[in-house]
């Protein structure tokens, strides 16, 4: 395995129960220290699977197969749920995309960071020091009162920083974000955004970033592996994937995107596509007293 | 935090409020169910002093204020709850209230008894069952709970002190005051309490495993184990807190039920308690026997869901704030 990669697997494929349904087949991906590695696809493309099978989060009835398949050092490839805690445990961590979900409603934000910490194997006089600086680090505002809340009394978007500093507190190698901005608001979402490059910058950890998004992914991403029903489409730097040279597929989900230059140009545009619209296929007209005229 | 504690403080005073509302409509629903029973409590009368005349018959329901409209009786009834005054029982030499107190100690001692011991059993089963889900522990606990579900509690009742009467002869039937006697009357308390609580703690285990079942299946259940949490800390340190407010509601409404409902048991076992008392006024016909009873089973109810309210903002935050 070579040093440089936090995560490399290779023909790594995972499928579901009996015969059949694979849900990853052959996919080769590595994750260097200091990186943003995109995962694009669209829905069903088994991107999140990838995801979690780098901590070993799917399912009782996956089958995971790999060549190989190092994580931080460890050969995972036949790993069992016990195998998996001292990864999880402080070495690789995972923020998911609904943070008003994915916190215990129960429990104080800042507790639930110094969980993280614990299971991690920090000392008790420093979870909490730890828990209120890595908040800070993800600026979320006041801290110190802050962690006394529970998530119900956070915002969204102050909630996925709860959950993206949990993560980051017990300063993991590796980080799985799937897909950490799809539940925000726009803005929020490019705060979010800005929060990741920022991790980038100033630490060393390997980032796995799922989105359908290619907009989030060409801003973000360093490299990026497309999948399309489980299989490897295309994989590269991110201009080589989504600008020089993009796969056919690549291309159609390119094009997918609507862009500011696709647009009607002006009110009267909108109008003429709204009534160019063929009669038999246009929305069937409401019986209500607007169309009496 | 000031806000969190004002917020708490409108919450308790909300609840208060319609508890005190409940209560009232309680009497008067206790107050009109019991003349709505078919029966007269004069009749006892009949049968010990031979038949007596109408005028002898109108001149005692005049006595005891029967002949009076029901809104005077009821309002006299409520004004006297409120001195403490339950009145007099209408066949027996008594005063209600009397009754109740010598009664109540017994019915309640034995509910929470029963309930505490319901709660050891049922809490480690139920966390295991639901931890191990569809595993050969899950199997067995639940074929146990069926088995405690399905059997009347006086088979199992009669079956303890048939089996202790042929071989071990300890004291099982009979009661004897905690004042008098505190270690005693645990003794004799133990062996009731226990039947009352194995159908419980089944029923506990059913709700516990249920409960964890479906909170290991929560998105957040992913993030605890993406964090390096065995199933056993998830459920210990999480799936716990996050059932105790159903597991409460449960609790504290079936412990409110043994209060009254124990009849069976107090028989078998010969405790003197509410039960008992209860359903003897019934077939006199006591009025005011059954109606403080009903009502005192009815306040303990009433107040059991208030504990019960006011324990869920503490379990669980999101509850108490709009």
């Amino acid at each position: 395995m070579s040093a440089g990669n936090v995560v490399a697997a290779t023909n790594l494929g995972i499928a579901y129960g009996g015969a059949g349904g694979f849900a990853l087949d052959g996919i080769d991906f590595t994750l260097r220290p200091g990186e943003i590695h995109g995962i694009v696809g669209e829905s069903g493309s088994g991107k999140s699977t990838l995801g979690l099978s780098l901590l070993g989060l799917l399912p009782d009835n996956a089958r995971l197969s790999a060549d190989t398949f190092d994580v931080a050092g460890h050969d995972m490839a036949s790993a069992s749920e016990r195998d998996w805690l001292p990864v999880r445990r402080g070495v690789g961590s995972m923020v998911f995309q609904e943070p008003s979900t994915a916190l215990d409603p129960t429990v104080p934000v800042g507790r639930q960071i110094e969980e993280s910490l614990e299971l991690a194997g920090w000392p008790r006089e420093k979870r909490r020091p730890r828990a209120l600086q890595i908040l800070e680090r993800v600026h979320l505002p006041e801290p110190e009162r802050r962690a006394g809340m529970y998530p119900h009394q956070l915002s969204g978007g102050q909630r996925q920083r709860v959950c993206i500093a949990m993560a980051l507190a017990p300063r993991p190698k590796f980080l799985i974000a799937d897909e950490p901005t799809s539940a925000l608001d726009v803005t929020v979402q490019s705060e979010i955004l800005d929060l990741f490059r920022e991790i980038r910058e100033v630490t060393d950890i390997g980032i796995a970033f799922i989105s359908h998004d290619l907009a989030v992914i060409s801003q973000i991403a360093d490299r990026v592996t497309v999948l399309y029903r489980g299989r490897l489409i295309q994989h590269g730097t991110v201009h080589e994937v989504l600008r020089d040279h993009p796969e056919p597929y690549t291309r159609a989900l390119l094009d997918a995107v609507p862009s500011v230059h696709d647009a009607p140009k002006s009110k009267f545009d909108i109008h003429r596509t709204a009534y160019a619209t063929p009669r038999g296929d246009a929305a069937p007209r409401t019986r209500t007293g607007d169309d009496d005229e | 935090m000031s806000s969190t504690l004002r917020t708490y403080g409108r919450y308790i005073i909300r609840k208060l409020g319609s508890t005190a509302f409940v209560l009232v409509v309680l009497s008067l629903i206790v107050f009109l169910m019991v003349r709505l029973v078919p029966g007269d409590p004069l009749a006892g009368y009949y049968d010990t002093q031979g038949m007596p005349s109408d005028t002898k018959i109108a001149a005692l329901r005049a006595q005891l204020g029967l002949d009076r409209p029901w809104p005077v009786q009821y309002l006299t009834w409520f004004a006297a709850l409120f001195r403490g005054d339950f009145g007099d029982s209408l066949t027996q030499p008594y005063s209600v209230g009397s009754q109740i107190a010598k009664r109540l100690p017994y019915s309640i001692e034995l509910s929470l008894l029963s309930t505490l011991i319901a709660i050891a059993i049922a809490l480690p089963l139920g966390l295991l069952a639901g931890r191990r889900e569809g595993a050969w522990p899950d199997a067995l606990i639940r074929a146990g709970a069926f088995f405690a579900i399905s059997m009347p509690s006086f088979v199992i009742g009669l079956a303890i002190v048939l089996t202790n009467s042929r071989t071990l002869r300890l004291r099982l039937v009979g009661a004897v005051p905690f004042a008098q006697a505190p270690l005693d009357n645990l003794r004799l308390m133990l062996a009731p309490a226990l039947v009352l609580a194995f159908p419980f703690a089944a029923e506990l285990v059913r709700y516990l495993r249920a409960n964890v079942i479906e909170d290991l299946k929560r998105p957040y259940a992913v993030t605890l184990r993406s964090k390096g949490l065995t199933r056993g800390q998830m459920v210990s340190r999480h799936s716990l807190r996050n059932s105790l407010v159903p597991l409460s509601t449960v609790v504290g409404l079936h412990l409110a039920a043994l209060v009254g409902g124990t009849v069976v048991i107090e028989n078998v076992f010969s405790i003197p308690g509410m039960g008992q008392f209860l359903i003897q006024s019934i077939s006199a016909s006591d009025y005011p026997s059954v109606q403080g009873a009903v009502f005192v089973i009815g306040v303990i109810f009433i107040v059991m869901n208030l504990a019960i309210e006011l324990l869920y903002p503490l379990i669980n935050p999101r509850i108490g704030e709009v």
